[in-house]
């Protein structure tokens, strides 16, 4: 079953449309009289998209990403060719499209389900699911006008995928919002490709698209490159070019020289609650047995910082709190990456450590060193206080206490030296062998 | 065009919304909100009273006080001439929806007619309290009210089809226009009766469709007479036929739209 057919399609642009008086334009309405000077933003794109599958386009600025994004959604016209689109489109060409700056997030809301053809009866269905997406409180009874981008992008984005329509459009809405806003849209769009939608997803971000689609177009001044495995698009993408960095650099912070080692344990866990950054109403789930009192994050020179280079190490100081004997305490980090993706995750079991028994009342502190060796971008992270069931189930344990989505931590890489590896962390890996053979 | 005008109808809810949104973000950021709708031709009504009555001694239709008879022109007027320049102005103002959305286009223009009907309807409440004060009262014809209405809209419309699409390309279009809605407000007339004008321009009175839609209203509302209906009849018939290629022409260039904007 296709979804979405393009035959040698072509799109062009008339580069006069600017100058034109109000008789040429009319001609141009009635046919014929065809402008000289065209600019063609497609030329003879061929390509498929089947039901139900996730298809990725990449393509540097001007590549003619956006220009197929239209003709499908149908607010352009293909010049020529036939487009062939089986199913309710709903485009996400840009987030919040519809949204009117005086009216209310709630007006919006409507407002935008209108536009996208939906019935005031839908949207009051979907509502409350809508608000709770985008996380707005009482903000969805102001003007959107007083939005941050941020709030303005998830209530575009809770609208857009409140609709379950067949083919959905997306088109680089992930470059906004925060990293938690960025792991629930990750989370949203693999539920609403797993239902069977057809996934369009338009974007510069390869790591991304990689771990989303089936399969990928690669558009190079408006024609195709190569149809085929997301691998393989995002590697021809990247061998065209080298690939622009637009990270910003950190800026380095001097450091003082603080030694820890000495302090007593007490001092130590009042630093650890002086310094806290858990929220009481952060996202925290358990019945608290064993209960994560304080944490903070520092550098290895005692530093409060969410900021590491790659390869450097952050500290993970914990304070627990025993509320019941505890036979055999344990503790660990979970880290994820901005899709959500769990890239890590240990805690004293794998270090092979184990914590004394706790009584009723007894607290300890805990500090793990983490070294990131892991590419550069934002982290989540979440607090683990467990206890295991029993030697038979090693993997399995009882979760006391579990903070989710600290952070976020970012990772940074030095631009003006070559990384120290590429990818989603660095694997141990060593020449076994350089020597050169005399040619003869 | 049936498919075109079924398409319409699908996206009527859209429709709706639009139109509300055109309503209340006009009324969001002022202090008086609505008040400024009944307020607005009530200090106009003012203004040309003392100039053309008071000053000039221009005199009014027969019978009626020069305040309520300037009023009651203004009440059509006014609607006719705003929303013909905001209907034409109003693809360019959405060119954010239009590039990014797809749906007919035609709603974008409609929604702003229909929204300056909300304005109408309080316009004419004030009209018929005025009324009140100098003696005239509703009347069992005052159901006309909306077939006249009905004239003035298409041809609102008809109008806005046109314009719309020729402002997209060309901005200047919408000085010239008002122009030449002003030099149609003294042909008219608004401010003045129709006997102050010269002969010849009273005999194509009744066929122009403001003017029919003038004297219309001028008789259901004052004189409880019966609106002339050959004059009705002919540009209701004339702007009914020309809304076919008006609508073509409109959706033809619809393609155009997003490129151009």
């Amino acid at each position: 079953m296709t979804a979405i057919r393009f035959d040698n399609v072509s799109k062009a642009y008339d580069l006069q449309a600017g100058r034109r008086t109000v008789l040429s334009a009319l001609k141009l309405v009635t046919g014929g009289n065809a402008s000289k000077e065209l600019f063609y933003a497609l030329k003879d794109v061929s390509f498929e998209i089947k039901k139900g599958e996730a298809f990725g386009i990449i393509g540097r600025n001007g590549a003619g990403k956006s220009t197929i994004l239209k003709i499908i959604a149908g607010i352009t016209k293909a010049t020529s060719g036939s487009v062939e689109v089986n199913g309710l489109v709903s485009s996400l060409i840009e987030l919040g499209a519809g949204f009117h700056p005086e009216l209310t997030g709630r007006e919006n809301v409507y407002m935008s389900g209108a536009i996208l053809g939906l019935s005031r009866k839908y949207i009051d269905a979907k509502f409350k699911e809508i608000i709770e997406f985008a996380e707005l409180g009482e903000f969805i009874e102001v003007p959107v006008k007083k939005y941050s981008s941020g709030m303005y992008a998830r209530l575009g984005f809770a609208v857009a995928v409140s609709i379950e329509p067949e083919i959905l459009i997306v088109d680089e809405i992930l470059s906004v919002g925060d990293i938690f806003f960025q792991q629930r849209c990750f989370a949203k769009m693999r539920e609403i490709i797993g239902r069977g939608t057809t996934f369009l997803f338009v974007t510069h971000d390869t790591a991304a698209m990689q771990n989303l689609c089936d399969r990928a177009l690669l558009l190079e001044s408006g024609r195709v490159e190569y149809v085929g495995s997301p691998i393989e698009a995002v590697t021809r993408y990247h061998a065209k070019a080298s690939i622009k960095h637009d990270r910003s650099k950190i800026i380095a912070v001097d450091l003082k020289q603080q030694h820890v080692e000495n302090k007593q344990v007490e001092e130590l866990a009042d630093n650890i609650r002086t310094h806290s950054f858990l929220m009481k109403d952060g996202k925290r789930h358990g019945a608290r047995g064993l209960e994560i009192l304080a944490a903070r994050v520092t550098d290895i020179f005692g530093k409060d910082t969410f900021h590491v280079s790659m390869q450097e190490r952050l500290v993970f100081h914990l304070l627990l709190h025993a509320n019941e004997n505890i036979a055999v305490p344990t503790s660990g980090i979970n880290l994820y990456d901005r899709m959500g993706n769990l890239i890590f995750a240990a805690g004293t079991p794998q270090l092979k450590h184990t914590l004394p028994g706790l009584k009723t009342g007894q607290e300890i502190v805990i500090k793990f060193e983490l070294t990131f060796n892991v590419g550069p971008g934002e982290y989540t992270f979440s607090l683990i206080a467990s206890e295991p069931i029993n030697d038979s189930v090693p993997n399995v344990g009882y979760f006391h206490d579990q903070f989710d989505l600290l952070g976020p931590i970012t990772v940074v890489a030095d631009e003006a030296k070559v990384y120290p590896f590429y990818g989603i962390a660095q694997l141990p890996m060593k020449i076994l062998n350089s020597e050169t053979i005399e040619s003869k | 065009m049936g498919r075109d005008l079924r398409e319409l109808w699908a996206h009527r809810e859209l429709l709706i919304t639009l139109t509300k949104r055109e309503i209340v973000s006009r009324y969001k950021q002022t202090l008086f909100g609505l008040g400024w709708s009944m307020l607005q031709p009530i200090l106009q009504t003012l203004v040309y009273t003392i100039a053309f009555s008071l000053v000039l001694k221009t005199p009014s239709a027969e019978g009626i006080p020069y305040a309520i008879f300037v009023f009651a022109n203004l009440t059509l007027w006014t609607y006719f001439s705003s929303s013909t320049i905001n209907a034409m102005n109003s693809l360019r103002a959405n060119s954010a929806l239009i590039t990014k959305v797809a749906f007919p286009r035609e709603i974008i223009p409609l929604s702003v007619i229909l929204s300056g009907l909300f304005d109408f309807v309080i316009t004419f409440i004030v009209l018929v309290i005025l009324n009140l004060f100098f003696g005239f009262y509703p009347n069992l014809r005052f159901i006309y009210i909306p077939a006249i209405l009905f004239v003035e809209i298409l041809f609102i419309l008809n109008l806005s089809l046109i314009l719309s699409v020729l402002t997209v390309v060309r901005r200047d279009l919408t000085y010239v226009v008002t122009f030449f809605i002003t030099l149609y407000m003294f042909l008219t007339p608004v401010f003045f009766p129709l006997s102050a004008l010269p002969q010849t321009i009273q005999e194509y009175y009744y066929i122009s469709p403001m003017g029919a839609i003038i004297d219309a209203f001028k008789n259901v509302v004052f004189y409880n007479y019966e609106p002339r209906w050959y004059s009705l009849l002919i540009s209701s018939t004339v702007l009914v036929l020309m809304f076919i290629p008006c609508y073509k022409f409109f959706k033809r260039a619809e393609k155009l739209f997003a490129d151009v904007l």
